[in-house]
């Protein structure tokens, strides 16, 4: 008789990458929500300095290969971005907020894209997704107080919990 | 303003809660614009952009019916320096951002004051640049 196995894999404790530490240079990722299949949130209405649950996946496991935080427009602000993996709070996998910037489609990677694209190249996807065999939430803020100015891209899969 | 957020209910149990903030379709691609997407935006008006990009530093050219010359201050930007001067620059930065650049961006400070110039001289037919600045249909 045959028996499914559910997948389990360690989950994501921490991500570290160029701006996993405050402050951070801000990304400049124009075209994400068009040339990579992924999924955007805007943010809707952000407190200044508050940050928001945009999404949270609780009881089921899954990985993420793309998340982002990106400006929409040129208005000059930081963005944050907090992930909690499995409900890990001390620390948490990803709690950056980056330097003031002034440009649309920019912001934080936490997952994936690992270059801007350029007119003659795409960004590389090189990165290993983050996995969580619990829960996944997502967190975002501005230094501004304003209503749908930044948009969380995201692509994950969730899987049976081991 | 109230936010509403969804909650699911997953495939094996777990749920996901997201806010219902979908971001609009987008219709066309504002930035990263090759030169060939860009150039298509221009139609017909194409070859005429070719002949001035040619002839910006030949100080003898002027473009043929425009009921303006090139070596007067662009007025139609608002600039005291003269419409030639602005497009050499605006046809530089194109070069630069379509030659290993980051392609054109519609939101670019030169861009949509360049379509102006280009209709002030009756390269571009009144409303085109408002179609153009767009960007590209996807």
């Amino acid at each position: 008789m045959g028996r499914n196995v559910a997948q389990s894999r360690s989950a994501t404790t921490s991500i570290v990458n160029a701006q996993s530490t405050s402050p951070c240079a801000a990304l400049s990722i124009p075209n994400l929500g068009v040339d990579h299949n992924v999924k955007s949130i805007l943010t809707g209405a952000l407190v200044a300095g508050t940050l928001k649950p945009i999404l949270s996946l609780t009881n089921t496991a899954g990985d993420v290969d793309v998340l982002a935080l990106l400006s929409v427009d040129a208005t000059a602000r930081t963005l944050a971005l907090r992930v909690t993996i499995d409900g890990v709070t001390s620390p948490y996998a990803f709690d950056s907020t980056t330097n003031s910037f002034s440009a649309a489609n920019t912001g934080i990677v936490a997952a994936g894209l690992a270059a801007a694209k350029t007119s003659t190249s795409i960004p590389t996807t090189t990165d290993t997704p983050l996995s969580f065999n619990n829960s996944f939430i997502v967190e975002a803020a501005s230094s501004l107080g304003e209503t749908d100015k930044s948009v969380i891209f995201i692509r994950y899969k969730t899987r049976s919990k081991a | 303003m109230t936010e509403e957020y969804i909650e699911v209910e997953l495939p094996g149990g777990g749920k996901l809660v997201e806010l219902n903030r979908p971001m609009p379709i987008q219709t066309h691609k504002t930035k990263g614009i090759l030169a060939i997407e860009w150039r298509r935006l221009f139609g017909l008006s194409q070859f005429a952009i070719d002949e001035l990009r040619d002839n910006i530093s030949n100080m003898a050219y002027q473009v043929p019916g425009s009921p303006v010359s090139l070596d007067i201050p662009a007025t139609a930007i608002n600039l005291p320096i003269t419409y030639r001067q602005y497009l050499r620059t605006c046809f530089k930065a194109f070069e630069e951002a379509t030659n290993g650049g980051n392609g054109v961006d519609v939101n670019d400070e030169l861009t949509y004051p360049s379509l102006k110039c280009f209709e002030a001289l009756a390269i571009l037919p009144p409303g085109q640049k408002e179609e153009m600045i767009k960007g590209v249909l996807l």
